[in-house]
C-alpha cells in the first residue's frame, strides 16, 4: 500500500479539499448575506418586559451577547420610537429583567419619519376633535381613508411640478438672453417674465390649496402610548402601515413580507436612505449599465473585428492585443482618476463653455453625471467586449468565410451577413459580462457622478427625456454609503444587507445569462474534440 | 475666534433651555417655514459627510414643499466642498470646520469675492468608547497622547487603558484608535483642537465613514473614536470630557453645546457664493431659510445634532441678504 | 443594375474596413491617452519653479519692505490679542514690550501693557535676534555660534529656555527667522551656510525638547546677509551680500529658485501671499519679481526618501495629507502607500494562489464532467461579485467576527490540515474499493464535510483553550506575552477579503489553461503507467505553465488595483510594517479616499495623479508579462 501515497492519491485529496474551502468561502458569504437580509422584511413579534425599577421596556429581540468585561449576559431590543427615546436600540441586562410578557394588543407602526413606532393604541381623533372607539378595525379604516386623500392630492402635486418645470425652462430661456445681451433682447425678456409671472401665480394658487388639503389631513391623529406610558399623538397622514404583530398570522405576514417587497422595488428612499425603497438607485444602476453598453458595444466589436478580420498578424496587432488586455487590467480607481481629469473637466468643462456660457460658473456637464459616469465604465468594460467578441470569431471555421467569399460576398458583406450573426452568442457574452462587472464597480462611480440622493431619476417625461447630466444614485454606492455614513447605522444595517443582496442578485442573473449564451455558443460551433 | 463668539452667542440666548438638558427642544421663536412660489431648479450639494444625512433629510423635507426640485446630495467630506464651490458644481457647500484661508482664497481667485458662511446646525464631536468600557471621563491631554505622535498638549504617550486611568482587566490592554479620513471636517476639527494641529498616529484606523467609526467602535472594547455625538449608537459611550486633565468634565449634552463648556462643540455650516449686493438663486435661499425654520431644526433635532436658538438662527439668515 | 450594386457593397466594403482600421487603431491610441493624460496631469509637480521680473515696483510693494520684521527692533501684531515687541539692547539685553488686550463675552475691551528685560548671561555677543510670529517664542544668534531661545508666552517675565551651542568652530550667526507655523528656526551663518533647526526630544529624557539642526540647505560662498520666511509654505528667501537671491524650500531641501538683485539687500519682503517677491537694495534701488513655485514641498526625497518634519523625533516616512489649517505641511511620501500596496497584494496572493490554483487543478484534472459543469459556472460567478459587497462584509462582519474568534482561526489553520491529513489515512482504506473507484472525481465533496468538521472542532476548543492557556483573551496575551498588538482591522482580514476576490480570477483562467493542454498528452502519461496526480503534476502544469503563471499575474494585477475592499476593510493605517495583525494603507484606496477633497490641480491632486500614473505602470508591466507568456504558450500548444 506504499503505492497510496507514491500515486499522489493525498495530493489528489488535497487538492479536492482546496476546491472545498473555496466553496465554503462561497456558501458562506452567501450565508451571511442571505442570514442578515431576508429576515428584514419578516414582521418580529413584540415583547415587553417590566424591569425591576418597575419601568417597562417593549420592542423586539434583536441580539444577546455577554458583557465584554463582567460577562454578564444581557439582551439588544429594538424600542423604537426615536423621537421619544433618541436611539432605536437598548440593551438590557438579563438580571434587570423581573418578567416578561407578549402583549396581543401593541402595535408596530411604519412612519414616513423617525422610524417604527412600538405602543399601544389609545384613541382616535378625528378632524373635528371628535374622539372615536379606539381598535385595530377603525384604525385601518381611518388611516386607508386618510391614505385615499392623500393620493388625491397627488394630481394637483403633479400639476405643479409640471408648472415648475415649465417656469425653470423659461429662467434658462431669460438667462440666455440676458447672457446675450439683455439690451437688444429687452421686449423678449418681458414677455417671457410676464409669462413666468402667470405660471406663478397659478403655482402659487394651487400651492395655497394643497397646503391646505394637507393640514386639514393632518388633522386626524391617533394616540398612543408606549410601554412606559408616555403619549404621543400621530398624524394618520405621517403612518406608513401599521401592524399587531403578536396577534398575526403567518399568512398575514407572509403578505406583509411581499408588500414590503414591493416597498423596496419600486418606493423612493425614506430617512435618508435607511428606509423606504431603492427604486431610484435600481434605475440608477440600470440606466447607467444600459448606456454603458451603448458606447462599450459598438467600440468593442469594432475593435475585435479589427483585430480579427482586417488587420494581418504581425507586430502592430500583437501590439494592439496587449493593449487591450493592460486595459483590462488597469485598475478601475485609475479610470476613475481619468474620468475625473478627462470627461468631468476636460470634455464637460469644454462642453459647458461652448453651449451653456450663460449658466457659468454653475457647471451643466462639467461636474460628474451619468454620462461620464457610463463613458468612465464603457472605458472600462470594453476590453471584456473585444476578448470575447475576437474569441467567438476566432471559433467560426475558415471554411464559413471562405464559402461566403467564393460565392462573391465583398468582404463587408460576409461580415455582416455570415460572422456576425453566427458571433451574436458570444458577443452576447461579452455584453453581458461586462454588464456584470459595471453593475458591480464603485469606486471609479464615486468619482464621476454618483451621488447619494438624486431622487430626481436622469430619464423623466419632460424634454429631452434623458437628462444626461443629472446625477444618480447606484446600488453599490448605496451599499458603501449607508453600511458607513448613515446614523443610527445599527438600524440601517439590515438595509445594507438587503441592497446587498439585490446587487448580487442583479450580477449573479447577468453572469448566468452569460455563461448560458457561452455554452449554448460551444455546443453549435464546436465540431470537433481531440 | 469667530466660532467662539458665535457660541458665546448661543450662551446669551439659551440660560433658559440649559435648565433642562435631557430632552432637546427646539426654540420656539424659530419662524415656521412658508413655501413660496417661484423655487425649482438644480440645487446640489457637495461637501461634509457630518451634514450628510442632515442635508439628506432637509433635501427629503424640501421635496415635499417644492416637488420639482432637482436636488443632488454627495457628501464625502468637509474639504470637498470648497473645491466643488469653486468649480461651480455645488451651490450649497455644507462644512463641518469653517473654510481655511487657502480655500477662502482660492474662492476669491476665482469669483473676486468671500464666500458667505451660513450656521445651520449645532455638533458635539463625541470621543466614543464601547459601552462596557469602564473609563469615565478623559482630558483632551489624554485624547491627544492617545491619537497623536506629536503629542502637542504635552503628555507623555498613552498606549494601554490603563495609562488612560482605567482599571480591572482593560488596563494591560492596548487602545485601538478609530478616526475618520482626511477629506472629513471632523478629522481636521480634532486635529486642530486636540491635537493643536500636530500628526495623527500612522495606527489611527482612518475610516471613510463616520458610522464606521462607530461600528469599529462597538465592536471592540479596547477601542476608541471620534464622531459627530450624532453617530451615537446602543453599542458605544460618549466619554465626558474635560480640556485640560483634571479640569472639569462635562457630557456632550445640548446645554453643554450652547454654552460652550463641552470642549468640542463646533457650529455647522453651509457655504454658499454669494455676490455683495446680490441676492442668492431663490432656490438657495429657500433651501436655507428652510434649514434655519422651526421645520428644518426639528430635523436637525432627529439627526442627533443640537438646533440652533431663534437668535443665532435670524443671524445667520441676515447674512444671505 | 447589378454594376452598381456591386460598386455599392465595394464601396461600403472600403469605408468598412476603413472605418474598422480607424476603430483598432483608437483603441491602441486611447491606451496611451489615458497614461499620457494621467501623467500629465502629474507632470507639472517636477517642472522648475519660474521668476518674472516686474518692470517696476508698486509703490505698495515698496511700503511692504518696510516692515520685513528683522532688525534689531521687532513688533508682532497678534490679532485682537495685542501686540508684542522686542528691542535688543546695546548691553546685550533684550527689552521686552507687550500690550495685552482681553476682551471679555460682552466686548468690553481690557489693556494692559508690560514691559521687562531679559537680561540672562549669554555666551557671546547677540549678533541676530528673531521674535516669532506668534509672539511666543524669542530667539537670539550670538556672534561666536550660540542659539539662545526664550518663551515669551507667560505673563510677567520671559523664561530662558536653552542655549545651544550650534556650530563647533564658534562662527558667527549673521541671520534668523522663523518659518511658517514657528516652529522651525532658520540660520544663516557667516559661511554661507543656511541650516533650519527645530525643538526635537533628546533621544531618552522623553519630555525635554531642544533645538536640534534638521535640514542644510544650500548656501552661499559669502556670509549670508538675510533670511526672510514665505508666508505661503516652509519655503524661504536668502540673501548674501552681493546680491544673489535664494529661494530654498526647507522640508524638501530644494534650491527653487536663484535671483540676483542689483545689489546687496536692506530690506526684503515677501507679498501677496508669496507669490511676489519684493527686496530693497542696499543702493536704494527696488526690485520684485512675481514667483511661480507651483509645488516647492515636492521633491523626488520628499516623495519616496525619508523626511524630517517638524515635531517629529526623527526622519521618518509619512503620509499625512491635509488638516483644517493653513500652517499644515502635507506629508506625502509614497512610501507607506507603496508598502502597503505590496503588503496587501502579498497576503492576499499567499491565501489565494495555492487556494485557486489546486481547486482548479482538482477542476480540470479530477473532477467528473458532471460536476464540473456545475462548479466552474459556480466559481465564475463568484468572479462578478463585486467588490464594494466583499468590502463592506470584510469590514462589518469579518472584521468584529475574527476580532472575536481569532483563537479559532488558529486554530482552523492548524485542525483543518491535520482533519484533512487524518481523512487521507482513512481514505487509504477505500481507495481500492468498489466504493472509492465509485467516488473518483467526487473526492471534493467528502472533503467538504472535512472541512467544515475541522472549522466545527476548532470552533468547539477555542473558547475553553483561550480560558486556559491565554488567560480567557489571546489578543491581551499576544500583546502582553509577544509584544504584537491585534488590530481590528488587520492584514488578516485584507488578506481574506482581496484573496476571495480574485480567486475565482486565477482559477478560471488556470482551470481554462489546465484543460486546454491536449488530452493526448495525458493519455500518453496515463498509458505509461504514471498516476493521475503524477500525470496532473509532471505532465499536465508544466505544459500549461505559462498559461498558469499568466493567471496568477492576472490575479496580481487585480489584487494591486483593488480598492473598495481595501478601502472599506482596512484603517488605512499608513504603517510600514510587515505584521499580519496590523493594517495597512493602499495606493488606489488613498486615491479614492483622498482625491474629492484635493483642489483642482493643487499638490495634493497632482501627487494623487502620479500614485494613479504608478499603479498603471504597475499593472501594465504586470499585465503586459502576463500577456506575452499567454502569446507564447498558445503559439507552443495552438489555439485553444
Amino acid at each position: 500500500m506504499k503505492n497510496y501515497w507514491k500515486r499522489g492519491e493525498p495530493m489528489v485529496l488535497t487538492a479536492g479539499a482546496t476546491l472545498a474551502v473555496i466553496l465554503f468561502m462561497t456558501l458562506t458569504l452567501i450565508a451571511v448575506i442571505l442570514g442578515n437580509s431576508l429576515g428584514y422584511f419578516w414582521v418580529k413579534g413584540l415583547v415587553r418586559f417590566k424591569l425591576h425599577d418597575g419601568s417597562y421596556v417593549m420592542g423586539q429581540l434583536t441580539a444577546a451577547e455577554s458583557h465584554a468585561l463582567t460577562k454578564a449576559r444581557r439582551l439588544q431590543l429594538k424600542v423604537g420610537n426615536r423621537d421619544l427615546y433618541s436611539q432605536d436600540f437598548r440593551w438590557v441586562d438579563e438580571s434587570e429583567i423581573s418578567s416578561k410578557d407578549i402583549p396581543k394588543d401593541a402595535y408596530l407602526l411604519e412612519r414616513f419619519e423617525h422610524g417604527n413606532f412600538f405602543g399601544f393604541l389609545k384613541e382616535l381623533k378625528k378632524a373635528d376633535g371628535s374622539t372615536v372607539a379606539a381598535d385595530a378595525a377603525a384604525l385601518q379604516q381611518a388611516h386607508s381613508e386618510i391614505m385615499k386623500k392623500q393620493k388625491g392630492l397627488k394630481q394637483i402635486k403633479g400639476q405643479m411640478s409640471d408648472l415648475n418645470q415649465s417656469s425653470e425652462t423659461l429662467r434658462l430661456k431669460i438667462q440666455k438672453l440676458e447672457y446675450r445681451g439683455a439690451e437688444a433682447n429687452s421686449a423678449a425678456i418681458s414677455t417671457l417674465n410676464e409669462e413666468r409671472a402667470k405660471l406663478t401665480a397659478t403655482f402659487d394658487g394651487l400651492n395655497e390649496k394643497l397646503n391646505q388639503q394637507q393640514a386639514e389631513l393632518a388633522k386626524v391623529t391617533a394616540v398612543f402610548t408606549d410601554a412606559a406610558g408616555t403619549e404621543k399623538e400621530l398624524p394618520l397622514l405621517e403612518i406608513v402601515r401599521f401592524y399587531q404583530p403578536n396577534s398575526m398570522s403567518i399568512v398575514a405576514k407572509a403578505g406583509a413580507y411581499l408588500v414590503k417587497i414591493n416597498e423596496l422595488l419600486f418606493d423612493d428612499p425614506r430617512e435618508s436612505n435607511t428606509e423606504g425603497g431603492l427604486f431610484p438607485a435600481i434605475f440608477g444602476t440600470v440606466m447607467m449599465v444600459l448606456l454603458m453598453s451603448v458606447f462599450s458595444l459598438p467600440f468593442g466589436v469594432i475593435a475585435a473585428i479589427y483585430l480579427r478580420e482586417y488587420a494581418k498578424e504581425g507586430k502592430l496587432v500583437q501590439l494592439v492585443r496587449i493593449a487591450v488586455n493592460n486595459l483590462a487590467g488597469v485598475p478601475s480607481i485609475v479610470y476613475g482618476v481619468f474620468g475625473l481629469g478627462f470627461f468631468v473637466y476636460g470634455i464637460g468643462g469644454a462642453l459647458d463653455k461652448l453651449f451653456f456660457p450663460e449658466r457659468l460658473p454653475t457647471p451643466v456637464f462639467g461636474t460628474g453625471g451619468i454620462l461620464w459616469s457610463s463613458l468612465t465604465l464603457a472605458l472600462l468594460t470594453v476590453p471584456v467586449v473585444i476578448v470575447a467578441t475576437e474569441e467567438s470569431l476566432a471559433s467560426i471555421p475558415k471554411g464559413i468565410r471562405e464559402g461566403s467569399l467564393a460565392l462573391g460576398a465583398t468582404k463587408f458583406q460576409t461580415l455582416t451577413k455570415v460572422l456576425l450573426p453566427m458571433a451574436t452568442p458570444g458577443i452576447m457574452t461579452g455584453l453581458v459580462l461586462s454588464m456584470a462587472r459595471a453593475v458591480g464597480e464603485v469606486a471609479p462611480l464615486m468619482m464621476v457622478g454618483v451621488v447619494k440622493l438624486a431622487p430626481t431619476l436622469p430619464f423623466d417625461t419632460q424634454f429631452p427625456f434623458f437628462h444626461m447630466d443629472r446625477k444618480f444614485m447606484h446600488l453599490g454606492f448605496h451599499i458603501f454609503d449607508v453600511g458607513f455614513q448613515s446614523p443610527n447605522v445599527e438600524a440601517a444595517k439590515p438595509m445594507v444587507y438587503v441592497t446587498t443582496l439585490l446587487l448580487l442578485l442583479i450580477v449573479i442573473a447577468a453572469s448566468s445569462l452569460a455563461i448560458r449564451f457561452r455554452n449554448q455558443m460551444r455546443r453549435r460551433y464546436t465540431t470537433s474534440h481531440f | 475666534m469667530l466660532k467662539k463668539s458665535v457660541l458665546a452667542l448661543c450662551a446669551t440666548f439659551c440660560i433658559a433651555t440649559a435648565a433642562h438638558a435631557e430632552k432637546v427642544h427646539v426654540d420656539a421663536k424659530l419662524p415656521t417655514y412658508k413655501a413660496t412660489s417661484g423655487v425649482s431648479g438644480n440645487l446640489s450639494s457637495i461637501g461634509s459627510d457630518t451634514l450628510n444625512n442632515l442635508m439628506t433629510y432637509w433635501a427629503e423635507g424640501f421635496k415635499k414643499k417644492y416637488p420639482n426640485v432637482n436636488i443632488q446630495i454627495e457628501g464625502k467630506g468637509s474639504s470637498t466642498a470648497p473645491p466643488a464651490l469653486i468649480a461651480g458644481t455645488a451651490q450649497l457647500g455644507p462644512m463641518s470646520r469653517e473654510m481655511k484661508g487657502k480655500e477662502i482664497e482660492d474662492f476669491e481667485k476665482k469669483y473676486g469675492y468671500k464666500p458667505t458662511k451660513i450656521g445651520v446646525a449645532l455638533d458635539s464631536l463625541a470621543v466614543f468608547v464601547h459601552k462596557d468600557n469602564p473609563v469615565k471621563s478623559l482630558s483632551l491631554d489624554e485624547v491627544d497622547a492617545i491619537f497623536s505622535k506629536t503629542r502637542k498638549r504635552g503628555l507623555a504617550e498613552i498606549t494601554t487603558w490603563g495609562q488612560a486611568g482605567v482599571s480591572g482587566s482593560l488596563a494591560a490592554k492596548p487602545i485601538s484608535m478609530f478616526g475618520r479620513n482626511s477629506a472629513s471636517g471632523t478629522y481636521g476639527y480634532f486635529k486642530e483642537h486636540t491635537l493643536k494641529n500636530g500628526d495623527y498616529k500612522n495606527t489611527v484606523k482612518e475610516q471613510p465613514g463616520s458610522a464606521s467609526v462607530v461600528e469599529g467602535v462597538a465592536k471592540d472594547i479596547s477601542a476608541i473614536g471620534y464622531s459627530g455625538i450624532g453617530y451615537a449608537t446602543s453599542g458605544v459611550k460618549a466619554v465626558p470630557l474635560s480640556d485640560k486633565k483634571g479640569g472639569t468634565v462635562y457630557e456632550a449634552n445640548n446645554a453643554n453645546v450652547l454654552s460652550g463648556k463641552y470642549p468640542l462643540s463646533r457650529m455647522l455650516y453651509v457655504y454658499v457664493a454669494k455676490k455683495p449686493g446680490q441676492p442668492v438663486p431663490k432656490v438657495v435661499e429657500e433651501f436655507l431659510k428652510f434649514a434655519l425654520s422651526k421645520e428644518g431644526q426639528q430635523i436637525v433635532v432627529k439627526d442627533g445634532f443640537d438646533p440652533l436658538p431663534a437668535g443665532v438662527a435670524a443671524n445667520q439668515l441676515k447674512a444671505l441678504k | 443594375m447589378a454594376s452598381t450594386i456591386v460598386d455599392k457593397s465595394r464601396r461600403n466594403d472600403r469605408l468598412a474596413a476603413w472605418l474598422i482600421k480607424a476603430g483598432g487603431l483608437f483603441v491602441i491610441v486611447a491606451v496611451i491617452g489615458i497614461l499620457l493624460l494621467i501623467a500629465n496631469v502629474a507632470l507639472p509637480l517636477f517642472y522648475s519653479p519660474s521668476a518674472e521680473k516686474l518692470a517696476e515696483v508698486p509703490a505698495e510693494l515698496q511700503s511692504l519692505v518696510a516692515s520685513d520684521g528683522s532688525g534689531t527692533h521687532q513688533t508682532r501684531e497678534l490679532g485682537e490679542k495685542g501686540n508684542i515687541s522686542v528691542r535688543l539692547l546695546p548691553d546685550n539685553r533684550i527689552d521686552v514690550q507687550r500690550k495685552m488686550v482681553e476682551k471679555d463675552l460682552l466686548g468690553n475691551e481690557k489693556v494692559s501693557q508690560q514691559s521687562y528685560q531679559l537680561s540672562d548671561s549669554l555666551p557671546g555677543a547677540i549678533s541676530a535676534v528673531w521674535l516669532g510670529r506668534k509672539g511666543q517664542n524669542l530667539y537670539a544668534a550670538t556672534a561666536n555660534g550660540w542659539l539662545v531661545r526664550w518663551d515669551l508666552s507667560d505673563e510677567g517675565q520671559g523664561r530662558l529656555v536653552e542655549t545651544v551651542e550650534a556650530f563647533k568652530d564658534h562662527r558667527k550667526i549673521t541671520a534668523l527667522t522663523t518659518l511658517l507655523g514657528d516652529t522651525s528656526l532658520a540660520v544663516g551663518d557667516a559661511k554661507g551656510q543656511i541650516t533650519t533647526w527645530m525643538p526635537v526630544s533628546k533621544p531618552g529624557s522623553g519630555e525635554d525638547k531642544q533645538l536640534t539642526l534638521i535640514h542644510h540647505l544650500p548656501g552661499f560662498m559669502q556670509p549670508v546677509q538675510r533670511l526672510v520666511a514665505s508666508p505661503r509654505d516652509k519655503s524661504l528667501a536668502a540673501f548674501d551680500a552681493s546680491g544673489t537671491i535664494k529661494l530654498l524650500h526647507m522640508t524638501s531641501e530644494r534650491l527653487l529658485l536663484e535671483l540676483k538683485a542689483g545689489s546687496g539687500v536692506a530690506a526684503a519682503a515677501f507679498a501677496d501671499n508669496g507669490r511676489k517677491l519684493v527686496v530693497a537694495g542696499s543702493d536704494g534701488k527696488a526690485a520684485a519679481w512675481k514667483l511661480s513655485i507651483p509645488h516647492p514641498e515636492v521633491s523626488f526625497s520628499t516623495l519616496f526618501g525619508k523626511v524630517w518634519y517638524e515635531g517629529y523625533d526623527k526622519p521618518e516616512y509619512v503620509w499625512q495629507s491635509s488638516a483644517a489649517t493653513d500652517d499644515f505641511e502635507a506629508k506625502i511620501s509614497l512610501m507607506p502607500l507603496i508598502f502597503g500596496t505590496f503588503k496587501a497584494t502579498l497576503f492576499a496572493m499567499l491565501f489565494a494562489v495555492p487556494l485557486a490554483l489546486l481547486g482548479a487543478l482538482y477542476t480540470s484534472q479530477f473532477m467528473s464532467s458532471t460536476l464540473k459543469g456545475r462548479i466552474k459556472p459556480a466559481v465564475e460567478i463568484m468572479a462578478a461579485v463585486p467588490s464594494v459587497v466583499i468590502g463592506f462584509l470584510a469590514g462589518l462582519w469579518l472584521a468584529p467576527m475574527m476580532d472575536k474568534n481569532l483563537l479559532m482561526l488558529f486554530l482552523a489553520v492548524v485542525i483543518v490540515p491535520a482533519m484533512l491529513l487524518i481523512a487521507v489515512f482513512s481514505w487509504k482504506a477505500v481507495a481500492d474499493t468498489a466504493v472509492g473507484r465509485r467516488l473518483k472525481g467526487y473526492e471534493f465533496v467528502c472533503m467538504l464535510p472535512v472541512v467544515l468538521l475541522g472549522i466545527w472542532l476548532s470552533g468547539l476548543i477555542a473558547v475553553p483553550l483561550e480560558a486556559t492557556a491565554f488567560g480567557a483573551d489571546l489578543k491581551q496575551w499576544l500583546y502582553s506575552s509577544l509584544g504584537v498588538r491585534y488590530d481590528q482591522r488587520n492584514s488578516i482580514i485584507i488578506a481574506i477579503a482581496l484573496g476571495f476576490a480574485v480567486i475565482p480570477i486565477i482559477f478560471t483562467i488556470a482551470e481554462d489553461a489546465l484543460s486546454n493542454v491536449p488530452r493526448n498528452l495525458a493519455a500518453a502519461s496515463l498509458a505509461l503507467g504514471a498516476s493521475r496526480w503524477q500525470t496532473a503534476w509532471r505532465v499536465i502544469l508544466p505544459s500549461a505553465l505559462p498559461g498558469v503563471f499568466s493567471a496568477i499575474m492576472i490575479g496580481f494585477g487585480r489584487a494591486v488595483g483593488e480598492t473598495m475592499i481595501v478601502l472599506m476593510a482596512t484603517g488605512n493605517t499608513p504603517i510600514m510594517s510587515w505584521s499580519l495583525f496590523n493594517g495597512l494603507r493602499s495606493l488606489s484606496a488613498n486615491i479614492a479616499v483622498e482625491i474629492p477633497e484635493a483642489p483642482l490641480f493643487g499638490t495634493l491632486y497632482r501627487t494623487l495623479f502620479l500614485s494613479a500614473v504608478l499603479l498603471f505602470v504597475l499593472t501594465f508591466v504586470i499585465n503586459t508579462a502576463a500577456e506575452l507568456l499567454r502569446q507564447r504558450f498558445r503559439k507552443k500548444y495552438g489555439r485553444y
